[in-house]
This record gives C-alpha cells, structure tokens and sequence, in this order.
C-alpha cells in the first residue's frame, strides 16, 4: 500500500450528453481524486472513482482504481481497477443497485534498469469479472460420457449443482452488453457467474543492447486461448561516453592578398588524436567539424590607438548620446555661499573614461566559422575562406583553431601581412543626412590616407578634393508599397557609395585638349585665344539614358598641326587625328 | 575615320623661288612643348640645293591670294640636317626636307662665349672675381635690372623681338654659360612668371605673358570655334587628382 491520499478532489462535469456504451443516456459524471502531494513536489494520484450519472442522478456505472505506490517517487507496484454497474445479470439481481462487474489487478515489478523510463516495466493483469453464459436446458442430466465430450468442446457443465442446464457461449459482461448480448427476461436460459476472465503477462528483461518485452495473454473462457506476443526488441538508447581528448590545433598554411577581395586565409588538419589508443590498428583521430579563423589588427592607417584601433565600436558610445542628458555639474553651497567640496559624485557621460565596458583583451576578432571541407573523414581536414573586412594598409595578423564536438582548440599558428591591394572603396564612410532645404544629403569620405600611387611621377597629385554632384533620383523607387525611412537611408547610403566608388579613384585632370577642326585653321599661332563651344550628347544604354555636355571655355593653342598634300595642283588638307589643334585650359 | 580632304591654296619658296608646282606633301607642326615651327616638305627636286636657302610657306582659302597666311616666315633647314632622297629610273628625285622656322635661331649660341650680367660694371667684376670657374671669353651685360629688359637683350642676341607682358621684376646678377643656349636662358628666367609663351611669326616677336598680370592681353582675334567646325575633341591628362570626399545631393 504504502502512500495514502491527503488530498480529495471532486469534479463534476454536467450536461455530460455522451452516449454511454453500455447503458442508457449520461447526464454528468463526477470524478473524485486522491492525490498524495509530495512535500514541495508533484502530486501524486492515489485514488480515482469516477462515476457516470444519468440524466435522472443515478449512478450507472462507477469506476474504482487505485494504485498502491510505496514511497513518494516510487513507480506503482500494484494497480487496482473496480468497475460498477446497474446491468442486468442473469440469474443474480434485478438491477436493483450497482453490482461489482468486473476487477483488474495488476501487480508490477522491475527487472531493467530501465523500468522507469519510458514504461518498460514488467506487470501481470489479472482480470476477473461476471461472465454472461447462455445455457441449453436438458431433458437428463448428463452422463459421463456425454460430461467428458462436452468439456472436450471447451464448455462448462455446471454438474455440481446437480441442474440440468449445460452454460454455452461464455462472453465477459461488456462484450455481451455491447452485442446485445443479455436478455433482461428471467425467463431466458441465461445465467451469470463471477470468474476470471484473462490473465496478462508482461515481462521484460535486457540484453547487453537491447530491451526484450514479451506478452503472454492467456483468455480464462476460452481453453486453450493462449497468445504470446513477442519478442519485441529495443535498441538501449546509447550511452555517451565522453574521453577528454586533446585537440591540437590546425596549421594556418596561407593567409594572402586575394585582389582587391580581401585577404585569403585556409588552415589544415587539427583534431583529436587519441595516440596510444588504436582501433582495428588504426589510430583513433577525431577529425574537426569546423575551423575557425581569427583576426588582430596590429596596425591601421589613420587610427590611433586611443582612436578605438580595433575597430570594436562603429561609432564611440559618447558619440551616440541618445538620451541628451548632460552631465550634471552640481555645485551645492553653505549658507555664505561659498561651493562645498564633493557635493555630488561627478556625472560620467557614456563612453567616457570611466565607462568600464572594457574591450576583450586580446583583440581577436572572429572572421568566419567555416564547416570542414574535406569530405573523406579519413583525410586530414582543411577550410578556407576570404576575409573581406579589410583596410588598405593594414596590418593583421590570423590564427586559426578547429571546433571538435563542440570543444574548441588552442589556437594555431599566427601569419601577418600587410594589406595593399584594396581598392579606395574599403573603409568608406557614407553618412546620410538632410540638409537645410529638405533634400537628402550622402556625404561620403574616403579614409584619409590612402596611399596615391602615382604612374606618373611628373605630374603633380591633387590630393583630397571633393566634389559635390547632383543626382536627380528617387530613392523611394527601387521599394515597392510603403517606404520605410530606414529602406530610404539604406538607399541613400547604397547611391552614396555607388557614386563615390567611380569619383574615388586617382583621376586625371583635363587640361590639354585636342580638337580636331573639320577645315584648317590656318591663321591660328601659338597662345591664341579660341573658345570652344558648349557640346552635348547622349549616351544610351539598355534603360540608361546619360545626357553629358561640356561648359563653354576659353582655351589657348599650345600647338597645332597641318598636312596637305597636291593633288594635281589643288593642294588638300589631310586632317589626321594626331595632327591637330592642341589647345589648354 | 576616313581622312578629309578640304582644298587649300599653298605657296612654297625657297630663297627666290616659287617651288611650289613641285612639292607632293607639306606637314608643318606647332609643338606642344617647342617655340618654333618645324616643317616636312617633300618635293620632286633638282640637283642644285643650297643648303643656305630659306623656306617661306604661304596658305590661303583663296587661290586668287595666296600669300594670306604666313606659315613658316624664313625656315630654316639646319646645316647638319641631311636631306633624304628616294631616286627613281626616269623620275626626278624625291626630296624630303626637315626644318624649322626662323625663331629655331633662338636655339642657338655664340661659341665659347659666356654672358655675365650685374647692374653696374662694378657688379660684373664681383661676378666675375667670385666665379668658381675660368670665365674665358666673356661679354658683360650691364644697364638692365628687370627681368623684361633681360629677355628683350638676349632675343635680340638671337635676332628676335621680345614682348613682355609680365610685372616688373628685379632680377640678381648672373652667368650664362656658352653651353646654355638664348632660348633656354630666357626659359629659366621667365618660365616661373610666365605661364604662356607663344611666338607670333608674321612680326618675329616672342611674346611672355602671364595672364594673371595686368599687362596681359589677348594675343590676336579670338578665335570662335563653332561646333560644326569641330570634328574631335579629345582630352589629355596633364595632372592627377584624387577625391576624398564626395557630396551627392539628391534632387
């Protein structure tokens, strides 16, 4: 027995309209629970009767279980279910009140260490019951012989009481209830008897591997009805033994200028190696499931070290102070109002000197976790990947590690490089804002210091220019429905960039001009003035229209060329491109 | 492209006379970089060729006056320069000349001859005693103190007007060596303030002019180019830039 209830809960579900299987019409049903309540724990169910009443509150069936549960987290040892009925049971009552139908006892025990998960437990059922039998009236009682061929058959003659009926067609009272089998007429050669109806034996037991379950069930009312079911196999679910394993880290083999792409990093082999253990003659090596690669900035142009060189933050915290809160300077004065020393605790804005969210110390910046690309598990693995966020004449230094089930590595080896083969777009700043007059305003700076290579060292480099340019676009366009603020900026910063990568590059001043006249000017000297008009033409692409023209301006001639030729007297001007009117702004 | 032939009248002499019903081709070039003229002229010729000649070219739109344009005014063919033949059987020769205008003098020097300008005599002597190499030969040059004057006396050394359109300067006492020839000594005095130099060959004169300054003036007619004149423009870097920063503003 063990566990008792403390705790009695009743329920009563009405209008509870449900068919009843075995009687008449239900009206409600009133569940009544037991629990044990573990002291700061679940709630355990001792106890459950459950009654259905019908439309008239009479109870029609009743359902007793019980379990018997020996300590407060045990599973149940034994299980008892009662069941009440008002039927008709032939030969017994006349349906005055609730009979016992039918009880089923169980009793558990455990044989596996795996009783207690996921059901595997071992029980035996027995199930008893009132058992319907239609009789078969005779003449005589039977004789010996006629008692021998008839147990033969598998019926029951009820020989001790001397009655002359032979019971037929043994059914338990809920499969004949539910095949109309009971005549409710005291007439009817139908008698009842309690008797035990089935017995269910499950067992189980474990391999080293598996869980084996076997079910015998043995039917009491019909002889010989025995059916075993099994064996059913389950696999043990696996248990995880986990070795500390070192991992040695893998061999960063190449980190290298990829173009203008970014720098190329791939690192190779590491893992487990467990060295003196081998298997099959083999040595055990746990391959890695992914690499990692890392990145410092030794060096960055045009950041100091003060000047966050690591680029932790996009914008200093102090910068972003979205709060506008100013610190507060307090002074608090004595009555002659002279200031009082400490009057309040200074103020720190964020960001500022003692902001404490110090930065990681050893500034190792993870580029990419990068799944191991070797697909033979035998091989050594390897991964590679393109560090895109670089800096033109950076320093950094990579290191790689790998990742075994989840355990990382020390890091590998480290390589440096400097960075030289980015294009101006690396590190340009594009800031979105609107200016005075409402127009949105893409302010866009290169880093500033950026290493003019100059192919012709005679000619003189203009550094740092800016340039203002007008784009009649809508920004708005390219979206499709409402245009959110943040899809414009994003926009705008995209249009910034875009045009600013085609201005950033070194470019070439236009100051010498050739042009070539379709007639020879043959006044024209050296520094004379001449204007040139004001040109203008269209340039059509797919869907690109791009209307260019060229301002009026005034030129001086450096130089000029003329070749003629005679042609039967007549002396004809051969305007070859190269030999033309060489004029400068 | 298909080389365009627009007709043009041509008057080509050498010394007195008019060869110009022998000439097959002429190319005459305004270097970008050089003073003078040069031209190329390719003409069926006799044997008598004085190197000495000198070569005037005319051009015209108007075969009734021919002489409009003055194009090379007293060519030169430099004395060393060797004229290239290309003889045929049955033909006259085939003569190709190279030369040069007349301003090409300037190029020139007078040998073992070097030139010490001071203000006053005394200040040639100072140059002179303070000169760390044996002066030799020398021609004082003295009474001038701006740097306009200065190049008015050396082109009138090479036989060439000189016009300044610069301000006033001072310039210090100096030594030009025979090595250094009268263009290039005008070129280092006048190229820091005198951004055009152009020389007008229908009077011989070497203009300095610096824009900038107040004396300077259109040199001749302006010359408007109507966009139908214009068959090719094209563009040559002479300097590089490099943009920081750029402004797009959305309208």
């Amino acid at each position: 027995m063990g566990l008792a209830p403390g705790r009695v809960e009743t329920v009563i579900i009405e209008q509870f309209d449900s068919p009843e299987a075995y009687s008449e019409a239900t009206g409600s049903v009133k569940t009544v629970s037991g629990y044990y309540d573990i002291p700061g724990g679940e709630a355990r169910l001792i106890e459950e009767e459950v009654q259905v009443i019908n439309s008239m509150g009479r109870v029609i069936r009743k359902t007793i279980d019980s379990w018997d549960i020996e300590h407060a987290y045990a599973s149940p040892s034994a299980h008892t279910k009662e069941t009440y009925a008002t039927i008709w049971l032939p030969a017994r009552g006349h349906r005055t009140g609730l009979n016992l139908v039918d009880r089923v006892t169980t009793v558990f025990w455990w044989a596996s260490i795996y009783a207690q998960q996921g059901g595997y437990q071992s029980y035996r059922e027995v199930r008893e019951g009132e058992v319907i039998y239609n009789t078969i009236p005779s003449s005589h009682p039977p004789t010996a012989e006629e008692l021998a061929k008839l147990k033969k058959q598998g019926r029951y003659v009820a020989d001790a009481l001397n009655i002359q009926v032979i019971l037929n067609s043994a059914r338990s009272w809920d499969s004949a209830l539910s095949s109309n089998g009971i005549v409710e007429d005291a007439e009817y050669p139908q008698t009842s008897m309690w008797k035990r109806i089935s017995t269910t034996e499950h067992m189980v037991h474990d391999t080293w591997s598996d869980i084996v379950e076997y079910t015998i069930k043995h039917n009491h009312l019909n002889p010989g009805d025995v059916s075993i079911d099994g064996p059913k196999v389950t696999k043990k679910p696996g248990i995880k033994f986990e070795i500390p394993v070192p991992i040695s880290p893998p061999t960063l083999t190449d980190a290298s200028e990829y173009g203008t792409g970014g720098v190329f990093l791939r690192a190779e082999s590491g893992g487990g190696f467990l060295g003196p253990i081998t298997f099959n003659g083999k040595t055990v090596v746990i391959r890695p499931d992914t690499y990692k690669f890392y990145r410092r900035v030794d060096s960055m142009p045009g950041r100091s070290l003060d000047d966050d060189p690591y680029n932790l933050w996009d914008t200093p915290p102090s910068a972003d102070n979205k709060f506008g809160i100013p610190p507060i300077e307090g002074v608090v004065t004595d009555s002659s109002g002279a200031p009082l020393a400490d009057s309040l605790p200074s103020p720190v804005a964020p960001g500022e000197s003692d902001d404490t969210s110090e930065p990681d110390e050893d500034h190792w910046t993870l580029v990419a976790e990068i799944d191991n690309a070797e697909e033979q598990k035998t091989l050594d693995g390897w991964a590679a990947v393109v560090d895109l966020d670089v800096v033109q004449n950076a320093e950094y230094t990579y290191r790689a590690t790998v990742v075994c089930n989840g355990e990382e590595s020390e890091p590998s080896n480290e390589l440096s490089l400097t960075y030289t083969l980015a294009t101006v777009s690396q590190g340009i700043v594009a800031t979105v804002r609107t200016n005075g007059d409402g127009n949105i305003e893409i302010d866009v700076v290169a880093p500033s210091n950026i290493e003019v290579e100059n192919s012709n060292p005679n000619l003189p480099d203009d550094y740092g220019e800016t340039v203002a340019i007008k784009a009649p676009v809508d920004l708005g366009r390219t979206g499709s429905g409402e245009i959110e603020e943040e899809d414009i900026d994003d926009a705008a910063q995209a249009l910034g960039i875009e045009i600013a990568q085609a201005q950033m590059v070194r470019s070439q001043g236009l100051r010498r001009i050739q042009i070539t006249p379709v007639v020879p000017i043959l006044g024209i000297q050296r520094g004379s003035i001449i204007t040139a008009p004001a040109l203008s033409w269209k340039t059509l692409g797919n869907d690109l229209v791009i209307n260019s023209s060229t301002v009026q301006t005034t030129l001086r001639v450096d130089g000029w060329g003329l070749k003629v030729s005679n042609n039967n007297g007549n002396f004809t001007v051969i305007s070859d491109p190269l030999d033309c009117l060489e004029v400068s702004v | 492209m298909t080389a365009s032939r627009i007709p043009v009248s041509f008057l080509v002499t050498m010394g007195d006379r008019d060869i110009t019903d022998y000439v097959e081709s002429c190319y005459i070039k305004q270097g970008t970089d050089i003073l003078f003229r040069e031209f190329t002229i390719t003409f069926r010729a006799w044997h008598n060729i004085q190197s000495d000649e000198t070569w005037n070219i005319w051009a015209s739109y108007d075969p009734a006056a021919p002489k409009a344009e003055l194009l090379i005014r007293n060519g030169i063919v430099p004395p060393d320069r060797q004229p290239n033949f290309v003889l045929a059987q049955g033909q006259a020769p085939l003569v190709t000349l190279n030369g040069y205008d007349y301003v090409w003098l300037a190029q020139r020097r007078c040998p073992r001859q070097t030139l010490v300008f001071a203000h006053t005599i005394g200040g040639v002597n100072r140059v002179v005693s303070d000169y760390d190499k044996p002066l030799g030969k020398y021609r004082a040059i003295t009474g001038r103190s701006t740097l306009n004057q200065m190049l008015e006396y050396l082109g009138a050394l090479a036989g060439i007007n000189v016009k300044c359109k610069l301000p006033v300067r001072a310039i210090s006492p100096m030594v030009i060596e025979p090595t250094m020839s009268y263009w290039r000594a005008m070129m280092e005095l006048a190229r820091p303030w005198a951004p055009y130099i152009y020389y007008m060959n229908n009077d011989n004169t070497l203009v300095f002019e610096d824009p900038a300054s107040a004396q300077s003036t259109v040199s001749g007619p302006v010359l408007n180019l109507h966009k139908d004149m214009i068959k090719r423009t094209q563009g040559i870097p002479s300097y590089t830039k490099t943009i920081n920063r750029v402004i797009v503003e959305v309208i």
